[in-house]
């Protein structure tokens, strides 16, 4: 895969990507994806996110956005092996976060402030993907920015967390699968 | 290979997964059922069919995969079938 395909994937809106009507999207952006390696994205808590929440993004949504990470980099990963757009692949397949292994939480998102995912691909078999994710808050899109900004090659690895990053919650073994859509309505 | 050779390289397989019912695992049959019968969580399945592949040495087809249902059945049936398919071609 070049960079230029790379690029235009993460440029996509998750509206493109998710299936998920807009009040239930909890990613604003996708900000660097790698096939076999990861995926990052980004979500800035909304007023209407925390309703009936005293202000505080429920651990459950924490989950959602890192679920929703997970499956769209199912999605990019099942449209590059079967050669079709996503939209082509949307009409055969759900994307579907299936499950989860641990998950450890060690804070949490207040209205306004902004989640960033960091999800590493554990493997991808059978249009079931796995990854696990280090969730993490901060305040300011510059913030998002400086993330993405230290990565100085193709590779996540050795990617310095910035100090400012506040780490919220480690989510392991994540599980998204594309599924036939006829086998979702036929069981 | 016969259907029963599946059958025991399923056995094995089984035997290493820690969500497996082990003393289930000692009845099953090619009409048990993986997440019925075994315990097997149904994300966990696919991995069993993973290990199938290298433990038959054979590449399963995703179309064949999302086929399959939960019987260990269907998994004799798709190993039977792939390896029918690899020996035709």
């Amino acid at each position: 895969m070049t960079g230029i395909e790379r690029q235009n994937w993460v440029s996509k809106a998750p509206a493109e990507v998710l299936v998920h009507g807009p009040s239930k999207i909890y990613i604003d952006k996708y900000l660097w994806f790698r096939p076999e390696e990861g995926i990052f994205s980004y979500y800035k808590v909304q007023p209407k996110d925390v309703f009936d929440h005293f202000d505080v993004f429920r651990g459950v949504d924490i989950i959602e956005s890192a679920g929703q990470t997970a499956v769209s980099a199912c999605a990019m990963m099942e449209s590059a092996k079967q050669g079709k757009s996503i939209d082509e692949l949307k009409k055969h397949f759900r994307m579907a976060f299936l499950g989860m292994g641990e998950a450890r939480f060690h804070g949490f998102v207040k209205v306004h402030e902004i989640l960033v995912n960091i999800c590493t691909i554990k493997h991808y078999k059978f249009r079931q993907m796995v990854v696990s994710c280090k969730v993490y808050k901060v305040t300011t899109e510059a913030e998002v920015a400086a993330l993405i900004s230290g990565i100085k090659t193709d590779t996540m690895k050795g990617l310095p967390i910035p100090e400012s990053y506040e780490l919220v919650a480690e989510l392991n073994d994540m599980i998204g699968r594309a599924v036939p859509i006829e086998k979702i309505y036929n069981n | 290979m016969t259907r029963q050779d599946v059958l025991d390289g399923i056995i094995k397989i089984l035997k290493d997964v820690k969500t497996v019912d082990q003393e289930a695992l000692k009845n099953i049959t090619e009409d048990s059922d993986f997440i019925m019968d075994l315990g097997l969580p149904s994300t966990e399945l696919i991995n069993v069919i993973a290990n199938a592949e290298d433990e038959f040495g054979l590449e399963f087809d995703d179309d064949d995969v999302d086929a399959l249902d939960s019987k260990v059945k269907a998994t004799i049936d798709l190993v039977m079938g792939t390896q029918q398919k690899s020996n035709e071609s």
